[in-house]
């Protein structure tokens, strides 16, 4: 006898629709499963076996073959429990369905407990997004799901719903009795399910509470790092041990607004792939900060099926290299391509895999490796061929990469102790951001083109936007021509530059780009020398 | 001459039979060997075929004699059986394979028939 149930295979952030295809046959009992599955299918025999007997239904004593088509993809991971188990029912009887078309159309995921209840499985709200696309009508998940799965965009049209189920015997009640289906189906639809709590994995370490009036002085490098927020430039502060480049760093989290509704789901499905996020969708910007002995999959995602790594965690946040200059340089070097082309293409023999990683990098490390190179009172004891040597770990192509370099002098005695000057506290700073990110979003958003991740800030802006400013301000013409001339800037760096000043100019809420913001972007640029 | 241990497993499947027929069954194979090992006893009862592994203890030191019957010996039994099967062209009878264990104690005997021993 053989019976076909669809279901969902995670690929790193995208999904394929598989179908579990089960024939039983007599023979010596047995229980097989075949299409490449990896340990955690393979075991999902078991849970499956513990499951149906638990639930009160009978397993058969039979020769089984259970098929993941199409055969050729791995499939991992324990989703498959639930659409296994519950084809096993139907093909063995047990599941008297009227409507065998109702089960066509339908699609399963869940992973199975040894009692028959369903845990909830990772990554939901992609494998939500491809059931839509594949045209099904009913997707059954487990209910612990639900609040994810159901913030999708379609979610609530007449043809498609989620059923969420607590059990594997819920489950099948409900495909006996129609009307409880439709019960159920007409529920989903009219009520409107939102996260009840904001559950952030990706900042709940790493709310450090730096508030930016808590920064005394380093007036330069607060304006710099809040240029690049609003406009989500990569920035580098360089500066003596203490000068504060780490507290500032850290503070940047607390100036940028929260995500918007498209963002909270672009970062929920990266982080629910690694793991189940309970409640609704993340909220916060996520603010990476991985240590430099991280690992080439740890920063750019990998494994033998490929993981996200740092850069895509951090997407539409900040990702913080803290010491830049003592990270391995094979690493600095990997980032190359995720800061330019903003996701991260991962290829392994029987598939790629793509991650997006549009994030904000903040570097921070000292002018030499005794760290008071440039300092005003402390003498730098390096040598000019030890600074060359420093330096040199960071490639050219890498440094101009970077929009934003500050270098950052310690305080001076008497900042300590200066209790009167009152700096600008984080939310009044977030305002402006917010402000400007929401110029940014306006422009953009027409330009939204279908299957691209749509982009919505200035420094993702591309050469059509560029050009168009350039073409807007004239008056700029003549100092793109001097500074390119005098300071030897590459055509990326020129367009660096005119996004900065997009971004200032945005800062202003004014429509054109004047000189004083383009001197100011220039200023970021050229300011910084190491020799 | 037969061992004490060897004698105590004769006595153990004599019993596992009366019990068996006792129940309905029809045994149709008692010690059945081929090159891939032994099935103590075969049997039938309508459309099913059991294959029994029979464990016998003299007294219950350390484990319960059904708990010895590991995997490699269920491999062993499966590959008997597969072999059984394909011999006699048995193909449209279902098949279990259940276990038997046998404590002996004070010259009485308790019997437990763990049925569905799959893996």
């Amino acid at each position: 006898m053989f019976f076909k149930l669809d279901s969902i295979a995670l690929l790193g952030i995208d999904c394929l629709n598989i179908s579990v295809e089960i024939h039983i046959s007599n023979g010596l009992p047995s229980f097989t499963i075949v299409g490449l599955p990896d340990k955690a299918v393979n075991e999902s025999r078991m849970r499956v076996r513990a499951a149906i007997i638990n639930s009160g239904f009978k397993f058969p004593s039979k020769k089984i073959i259970i098929n993941l088509s199409p055969a050729d993809i791995k499939k991992e991971g324990p989703f498959y429990d639930f659409p296994i188990a519950f084809s096993l029912l139907v093909v063995s009887g047990q599941i008297k369905h009227r409507d065998i078309l109702l089960l066509e159309k339908s699609s399963f995921i869940g992973e199975l407990s040894l009692d028959g209840m369903l845990n909830p499985v990772r990554g939901i709200i992609s494998m939500t997004e491809a059931v839509i696309k594949a045209g099904k009508k009913l997707f059954f998940i487990p209910e612990q799901n639900m609040p994810q799965a159901s913030i999708i965009k379609n979610i609530h049209s007449q043809d498609f719903s989620i059923i969420g189920c607590k059990s594997l015997k819920e489950a099948v009640f409900l495909v006996c009795n129609s009307s409880e289906l439709k019960k159920r189906t007409f529920k989903v639809l009219h009520k409107k399910i939102l996260p009840d709590q904001d559950c952030d994995p990706a900042t709940e370490t790493n709310n450090t509470g730096t508030d930016f009036s808590f920064i005394k002085g380093q007036l330069k490098a607060k304006r710099a790092v809040e240029v690049a927020a609003a406009g989500m430039h990569n920035i580098m502060l360089v500066g003596p041990p203490g000068a504060g480049k780490t507290m500032i760093a850290q503070a940047i989290n607390s100036i940028l607004p929260d995500l918007d509704e498209t963002e909270r789901i672009e970062v929920t499905k990266i982080y629910s792939i690694l793991k189940n996020i309970k409640g609704g969708l993340i909220k916060r910007r996520p603010f990476r900060n991985p240590h430099h002995t991280i690992t080439r999959a740890g920063l750019t995602g990998g494994g033998i099926i490929p993981k996200p790594g740092e850069v895509s965690l951090a997407h539409r946040g900040v990702l913080f290299l803290d010491e830049f200059s003592q990270f391995p340089r094979s690493l600095i070097e990997d980032l190359r391509q995720p800061i330019e082309n903003k996701e991260i293409i991962i290829s392994r023999n029987s598939y790629f895999y793509r991650f997006p990683c549009s994030f904000m990098l903040v570097l921070a490390t000292n002018p030499c490796s005794c760290g008071y190179n440039g300092d005003k009172k402390k003498e730098c004891k390096c040598s000019r061929r030890e600074i060359l040597k420093y330096w040199g770990k960071i490639s050219g192509p890498i440094f101009d990469r970077i929009d934003i370099i500050v270098s950052m002098n310690r305080l001076e005695e008497n900042d300590y102790l200066d209790f009167n000057m009152v700096f600008e506290s984080s939310s009044e700073v977030k305002k402006r951001i917010y402000k400007c990110h929401f110029i940014q979003k306006q422009r953009y958003v027409n330009d939204a083109t279908g299957d691209k991740q749509y982009f919505h800030y200035n420094s993702e802006a591309g050469t059509k936007f560029i050009n168009k400013w350039v073409y807007e301000n004239k008056n700029l013409n003549s100092l793109i021509k001097e500074s390119v001339k005098k300071f030897n800037l590459s055509s990326r760096a020129v367009s660096a530059l005119i996004k900065i000043s997009r971004t200032i100019a945005d800062l202003e809420e004014i429509p054109d780009i004047k000189d004083s913001h383009f001197m100011e972007a220039l200023s970021y640029r050229i300011n910084f020398n190491y020799e | 001459m037969k061992t004490s241990a060897k004698l105590l497993g004769t006595i153990g499947e004599q019993k596992s039979c009366d019990y068996l027929t006792e129940d309905g069954y029809e045994i149709l194979e008692k010690n059945y060997r081929c090159k891939f090992g032994e099935i103590d006893i075969i049997a039938k009862k309508g459309g099913l075929i059991i294959f029994i592994e029979v464990k016998t203890r003299s007294k219950n030191n350390f484990c319960e004699p059904e708990e010895s019957v590991n995997d490699f010996k269920i491999r062993h039994i499966r590959n008997c059986a597969n072999y059984y099967i394909q011999q006699k062209e048995l193909g449209d009878y279902e098949f279990n394979f259940d276990v038997i264990s046998i404590i002996v104690k004070d010259k009485t005997m308790s019997l437990k028939h763990f049925r569905n021993c799959n893996i």
